[in-house]
C-alpha cells in the first residue's frame, strides 16, 4: 500500500483529540503524493468507538472529499462497521456504495 | 516544549482540585454500590441503569482530568459493561451484580491509592486484572447481539408484529456542541432507540461534520435523521432523549404523517439546506413529494404570510391537544427530578468546623440572651421585657435551624449495609434480607459517624451469631430466608435504633458456661436472664465456638457498648430464644443544645431534656409511701410510680419544703417521678461537657450555664430512670453533690 496507515483501537471522545492531528499529518503526506488519490487507512484494529470517533472519520472524509481524494477504511472491524451502520454513516465504509 | 513553570502551576492546581475529585469519587462509588444493590429488586429499573452508568463515566471523566490513569483504565470496563446493561443488550444478572460490586471495591481502592491512603500492591492489580477479565467476558458475550441485525427492515423482532401496534415514526436530531462534553453520546442514544424497535433507515448529516482545519473533535457536530419502528409512545420516545433535552434539537413526526409533515419539519429548520435531501434519502418522502410540498408550502406563504410554526409541527399527525403535551412534559420533568439521585439535589458543601463555630457561637448567644432576658425582667421595663422575649424566640429559631444543618438521615448509613449483610450472609451460607424502617429519621452527623462502627458490629454479630443457616432454620420450622431490620424512630427527644432479627436468640446456656470460665460470674450462679443477656456486652465475652473473621476482629460488645455510650447513649438487647432478638439503642439527638426543663431544688438548680417530661404536678405534699423494697411511690390515676428524691439522692443539704411538685419523666418504657422544690420552666440548654470530678456523678449527663451565671447540671433521663427502679440500699452513702461543689467547680464543669 502506498500509504499505510492504521487507525487506533480506540476512536472514542478520550481520544479524538489526540487522533485528529494525526489525520492531518496524513493528509499533508497524501497531498505530497500526487500519484495516489485515496487515504487507505487499516481500520482493523478499532475495538471502541463512539459519536465522537466516527464524526471525526467524517471530518477526514470531507476534508479529503474538499482536495478530491477519498478516505478508504481497510478491514473495517465489526465495532466500526456497526458504529457507523447505526449512526448512519455507512457511506464511510464504502464510499461508491449509495447510502440508500 | 512545555513551558516548566507553567506544568508546575498546572500540578499545583491538580493537587489542591484532587481531594475534591476524592470525595466526589467516594460519592459515586457509594451511590453506584447503592444502586446496584437497588437493582437486585428492580433489575429493569431504566432510571437506575442510566444513573448506574452515569456514576460511572464520571468517575472515569473526571479521573482522567486528574491524570490517574490506572483509575481511568479500570473504570473504563466497568462502564462499557455498564453501557451495554443499560441499553438492555447485557441482562443484570446476580452474578453480574456481584462482579460489578467487585469491581466498585476495586474503583474504590484505587480512588484511596490515588489519595495516598493506600498502595497499590501486587495482589490488588493482579486483583483488578481478573476483574478486568470477567467484565470483558461479560461485555464480549453480547458482542454478536447488538443491534446490528435490528437495522434491517425484515428483521422485526417477533413479538413486534403490527398487530402489537408497530407505528413508524421519523426522528429528526440535531445535538448541539456540547453534547460529549457533557459526557453523552449520540451514538449510544441511537442505539438506545433501536432497542425501543427497529431502525430500518438511518442518515447522519455527514455535510454538517466540518473539514479538520476548522473541526473541534470535542465538539459535536451531528445530526441524524431515522425512521423507528416501535410500538413506543411519543413520550417513550422522547424519553430516550430526556439526558440530551438540552443537548439537541428533537423533532418527532408521528406515525400516519404525510408528506406535508416533513416539509413543514424543513421549513421548521432552516438552518440546514441539506435536510430535503436527506429526508428523502432516509426514505421519508419521496423526491417528487418533496418538491410538490414545498411548492404548496411557498404558495402558502405567499398568500397568507406565515409559516407554519415549530410547536404546530411537533403535534402533527397526532391529534394530540396542548393540554396533552404540557402534561406530558411536566410528567416527564417529574420524574427526572425524582429519578436524578446523587447530581440533581444541589447542595453547598460547608467545612464541618465551620458549622461547629457557628454552633458554638450559638451555645454562647443563647446564655448570653438568657443573661439579657434576666436583667431586663429585673428593670421591669415591659418595652425591654417584650423586646428580650421577641430576641429569645429568634435565638430559638436559629438554633434549630442551626442544629438541623448538622442534622443529616440515618437511611444513608443503614444502606450501608445492605451491601454487608449480603456478602457476610453470603460468606457464612446463609441467606439474609435486610430491611430497612425509618431512613429519614435526622440525627447529628457527627454521632451518625460514630455510630456506624458500633452499628457494623451490631449487625455482623447478628449475621453470625443470632441468624441460623437455611437448613437449620427450615429444621426448626422456619422460613428459609432469615430477616433482618435496621430501624430508627424519634422517641422523647432522642432517637432509637433497633437491631432486630429472628435468628436463634442468645443461648442463655452457653453465655452462662462462657462467664463462668471467663471467671465474669461466680461459678455456679445463674442471674435473671435479663442480666445473663447484659453478659455479651462484659469485656473480654465472646461466645462463638470457632472465631470468624467476622466478628473475631478484636473489638467486643464492650466496645460497642462504651462507644454508645461515650455518645451518651444507651444500648439493650432482648432477646426470646429461638425466635430472635432485638438491640436497642437509644441515642440523643444531638450533642450540642437541647431544649430543656429548668427545676430547682434548695439552691441547686437542674435541667430535665423537656421531651423526656410527660407531666407534672404541683403542690404534692412530700410522699411517704414505700413499696416492698423500699423505694418512695406516689399513686397516680391508679397507678404506682417510683419517686426520686433529689434531696435524698444527692444529698443536697437544705430543708425539704412542705409542698413540692412531681415531674414525671419518662425514658426507655418506664415512668417515673423526680420529687422538686421549684418548677422554672422551659430553658434553653446548651450542654456542656462535664469536668472530671464530676463525670462519675450517677443520673447526669452534662452541665449547663444559666443567664444568671449559675452551673445547672442536666439529668440523664435513663440513668436516673434506672436509679429510680433500684432498691434503696440501706447502708450506702448517698452521692454527694454540696452546692458548694457545684458552685466552686463550675470552672472545671465547663473547662474554661
Amino acid at each position: 500500500l502506498p500509504n499505510n496507515h492504521a487507525l487506533p483501537s480506540e476512536l472514542t471522545i478520550f481520544t479524538v483529540s489526540e487522533v485528529a492531528p494525526t489525520c492531518l499529518t496524513w493528509i499533508d503526506a497524501l497531498a505530497a503524493d500526487p500519484r495516489s488519490d485515496a487515504l487507505m487507512l487499516d481500520a482493523n484494529a478499532v475495538t471502541e468507538i463512539d459519536g465522537a470517533g466516527v464524526q471525526l472519520l467524517l471530518s477526514l472524509s470531507n476534508t479529503l472529499a474538499q482536495k478530491q481524494r477519498s478516505l478508504c477504511l481497510l478491514n473495517p472491524s465489526q465495532a466500526l462497521s456497526l458504529a457507523c451502520k447505526s449512526l448512519g454513516a455507512q457511506k464511510l465504509m464504502d464510499p461508491t456504495e449509495p447510502t440508500r | 516544549v512545555i513551558d516548566v513553570n507553567e506544568l508546575n502551576a498546572d500540578d499545583g492546581i491538580i493537587a489542591e482540585l484532587i481531594p475534591a475529585f476524592i470525595e466526589e469519587a467516594n460519592e459515586l462509588i457509594a451511590s453506584l454500590e447503592q444502586l446496584l444493590l437497588q437493582l437486585e429488586d428492580t433489575p429493569d429499573d431504566r432510571d437506575l441503569l442510566d444513573a448506574l452508568f452515569r456514576c460511572a463515566h464520571t468517575i472515569k471523566g473526571s479521573a482522567g482530568v486528574f491524570g490517574l490513569d490506572r483509575i481511568v483504565a479500570f473504570t473504563h470496563h466497568v462502564e462499557t459493561l455498564l453501557s451495554q446493561v443499560r441499553d438492555g443488550q447485557v441482562k443484570l444478572t446476580p452474578a453480574l451484580g456481584t462482579l460489578l460490586l467487585q469491581s466498585n471495591d476495586a474503583i474504590r481502592s484505587l480512588v484511596a491509592a490515588a489519595q495516598g491512603d493506600q498502595t497499590d500492591t501486587a495482589e490488588a492489580e493482579q486483583a483488578r486484572e481478573s476483574l478486568v477479565k470477567r467484565l470483558r467476558e461479560a461485555t464480549n458475550l453480547t458482542a454478536g447481539v447488538t443491534h446490528s441485525d435490528g437495522h434491517e427492515p425484515e428483521n422485526v423482532p417477533d413479538n413486534l408484529t403490527p398487530e402489537h401496534g408497530i407505528r413508524r415514526w421519523h426522528v429528526s436530531v440535531k445535538f448541539e456542541a456540547d453534547t460529549f462534553r457533557h459526557g453523552l453520546d449520540p451514538l449510544a442514544i441511537i442505539n438506545y432507540l433501536g432497542g425501543m424497535g427497529c431502525i430500518p433507515n438511518v442518515v447522519v448529516d455527514a455535510l454538517a461534520v466540518p473539514a479538520l482545519d476548522s473541526f473541534d473533535p470535542e465538539n459535536c457536530y451531528l445530526g441524524v435523521e431515522l425512521s423507528l419502528d416501535t410500538a413506543a409512545s411519543r413520550e417513550e420516545i422522547e424519553q430516550a432523549f430526556s439526558f440530551v433535552r438540552e443537548d439537541c434539537t428533537l423533532h418527532l413526526i408521528g406515525p400516519g404523517s404525510g408528506p406535508q409533515d416533513f416539509v413543514d419539519l424543513i421549513s421548521a429548520i432552516p438552518d440546514n439546506p441539506r435536510l430535503g435531501d436527506i429526508l428523502v434519502s432516509v426514505g421519508a418522502i419521496t423526491r417528487a413529494q418533496l418538491l410538490q410540498g414545498l411548492q404548496h408550502q411557498a404558495d402558502a406563504l405567499d398568500t397568507t404570510g406565515t409559516a407554519p410554526l415549530l410547536g404546530e409541527l411537533l403535534q402533527s399527525g397526532t391529534g394530540l391537544s396542548n393540554q396533552v403535551v404540557a402534561a406530558a412534559l411536566q410528567k416527564q420533568q417529574q420524574q427526572r427530578k425524582a429519578g436524578g439521585s446523587a447530581e440533581d439535589n444541589a447542595f453547598i458543601r460547608v467545612h464541618a468546623h465551620r458549622l461547629d463555630e457557628v454552633i458554638n457561637l450559638l451555645g454562647e448567644l443563647v446564655i448570653a440572651g438568657a443573661g439579657a432576658s434576666m436583667l431586663a425582667r429585673q428593670t421591669r421595663q415591659r418595652g425591654l421585657i417584650e423586646a428580650n422575649h421577641q430576641i429569645t424566640r429568634l435565638i430559638e429559631g436559629l438554633r434549630n435551624s442551626a442544629l438541623k444543618l448538622r442534622m443529616v438521615p440515618i437511611g444513608d448509613t443503614f444502606s450501608r449495609f445492605k451491601r454487608v449483610v449480603r456478602d457476610t450472609a453470603g460468606e457464612l451460607g446463609k441467606d439474609v434480607q435486610l430491611e430497612i424502617v425509618g431512613g429519614e429519621t435526622e440525627l447529628d452527623k457527627a454521632m451518625v459517624e460514630r455510630m456506624v462502627d458500633p452499628l457494623m458490629h451490631l449487625v455482623r454479630n447478628a449475621l453470625d451469631h443470632g441468624l441460623e443457616t437455611p437448613e437449620q432454620r427450615l429444621t426448626s420450622g422456619k422460613a428459609e430466608q432469615g430477616k433482618m431490620t435496621l430501624s430508627a424512630c424519634h422517641e422523647s427527644g432522642g432517637i432509637l435504633i433497633k437491631i432486630m432479627d429472628d435468628g436463634r436468640g442468645i443461648q442463655r446456656e452457653k453465655v452462662l458456661q462462657r462467664a463462668w470460665e471467663r471467671g465474669l460470674l461466680e461459678q455456679g450462679h445463674v442471674p435473671s436472664d435479663e442480666d445473663i443477656d447484659k453478659l455479651i456486652f462484659e469485656p473480654g465475652f465472646s461466645t462463638a465456638e470457632t472465631v470468624t473473621n467476622l466478628s473475631g476482629r478484636g473489638v467486643g460488645m464492650d466496645v460497642v457498648r462504651s462507644n454508645i455510650e461515650a455518645l451518651r447513649g444507651t444500648v439493650t438487647i432482648d432477646s426470646t430464644p429461638g425466635q430472635g432478638s432485638c438491640i436497642e439503642i437509644r441515642l440523643p439527638l444531638t450533642l450540642a443544645i437541647i431544649d430543656g426543663f429548668l427545676i430547682g431544688v434548695g439552691t441547686s438548680k437542674f435541667v430535665f431534656p423537656l421531651d423526656a417530661v410527660v407531666e407534672v404536678i404541683e403542690g404534692q405534699r412530700v410522699p411517704t409511701t414505700q413499696d416492698s423494697q423500699g423505694r418512695s411511690c406516689i399513686e397516680l390515676r391508679g397507678q404506682v410510680l417510683p419517686v426520686v428524691n433529689l434531696r435524698q439522692l444527692y444529698a443536697l443539704e437544705s430543708a425539704q419544703p412542705e409542698r413540692c411538685s412531681i415531674v414525671v419523666i419518662r425514658a426507655a418504657n418506664r415512668r417515673y417521678g423526680v420529687l422538686v422544690d421549684v418548677l422554672l420552666g422551659q430553658h434553653q440548654t446548651v450542654i456542656k461537657p462535664l469536668g472530671l470530678m464530676l463525670r462519675s456523678l450517677r443520673g447526669v449527663s452534662g452541665s449547663s450555664i444559666l443567664g444568671t451565671g449559675e452551673v445547672a447540671l442536666i439529668f440523664d433521663a435513663n440513668a436516673l430512670g434506672q436509679l429510680a427502679a433500684k432498691p434503696r440500699q440501706t447502708g450506702s452513702a448517698p452521692m454527694r453533690l454540696h452546692s458548694d461543689v457545684i458552685a466552686t467547680s463550675s470552672a472545671d464543669i465547663t473547662g474554661e
